[in-house]
């Protein structure tokens, strides 16, 4: 995966942090890996065009709903509908920022899911190269996961 | 007498952050929908004076609940709130007409600015 793809979704991860949550988030560096161990909320997009994949957020659950609390002005008491929904505007936010920034791929979002529950693995089929990004920030650690393919992915004329 | 807002986005979350913006200028009679069906049903059932629409939502994308508002006749205001930044889908949401346009993630205060100045026309 090329580091243009990389530093975008850092960038794009970067803004929403700070504009949303009013966050300094520091990024480690990127690594390839074989799969993805969530932490409890995960915020999964799936991006088409001349990249293609998923995109993934693993947030773990005091994180979720810290951020929720920024995001809404009361911090939820625990894990509830406004926690997933939180994690999956963010998620929207991140991808939508980084797709802003790799306008030449014509990339295309789908609509976000939030996956819940800790310790569940996500493996990518094979031809889709996983790098793992991790953060830290004011709020805990967290990563993206980017589990994407470059070029167009065929898509069925029937 | 306050302006009526029907705000349109599927996450109630964002919906509660662009309420606060809109309290900030005395909004108070807002009407929301999760999606662009739902908006257009409401849209063709009620009267209001400015539309804040997400792009990206089930059943009924933004863009087609603006093109659908457009061809009723309709000069309301319509604001575009969403995270589709490049410049070819700015273009696209102007031509179909939309009023304004505003990216994701943003600043409460731009987005109050720009709501004050639809609002301010509307009080």
């Amino acid at each position: 995966m090329n580091q243009e793809v990389i530093d975008a979704f850092v960038d794009s991860t970067r803004s929403v942090f700070k504009t949303m949550l009013d966050s300094d988030i520091t990024p480690g560096d990127a690594a390839p890996c074989k799969c993805v161990v969530a932490r409890g909320v995960s915020g999964v997009i799936g991006l088409t065009g001349q990249i293609a994949g998923d995109v993934i957020i693993c947030f773990d659950e005091p994180l979720a709903i810290r951020a929720t609390g920024v995001m809404l002005g009361q911090v939820p008491a625990e894990l509830d509908d406004e926690v997933v929904d939180a994690v999956g505007e963010l998620t929207n936010m991140i991808a939508g920022s980084a797709k802003g920034r790799l306008e030449k791929y014509d990339l295309s979002l789908a609509l976000p899911t939030v996956i819940l529950g800790s310790g569940h693995r996500v493996v990518f089929i094979s031809g889709i190269q996983l790098i793992t990004i991790p953060f830290e920030s004011d709020m805990g650690s967290f990563s993206i996961e980017l589990g994407l393919k470059e070029g167009r992915i065929p898509v069925c004329t029937c | 007498m306050s302006a009526k807002v029907l705000l349109v986005d599927d996450s109630g979350v964002m919906r509660k952050i662009i309420l606060r913006a809109l309290y900030a200028v005395s909004v108070t009679d807002v009407v929301e929908a999760s999606d662009g069906v739902q908006a257009l049903d409401l849209f063709n059932s009620d009267s209001f004076d400015l539309v804040l629409s997400d792009w990206n939502m089930p059943n009924m994308s933004g863009l087609e609940l603006l093109k659908e508002i457009r061809a009723t006749g309709s000069t309301v205001p319509v604001i575009m709130i969403t995270t589709e930044s490049e410049q070819g889908r700015v273009l696209e949401a102007i031509k179909a007409g939309a009023s304004n346009y505003l990216v994701k993630p943003f600043e409460q205060d731009k987005l109050i600015d720009k709501l004050q100045k639809y609002i301010a026309i509307e009080v």
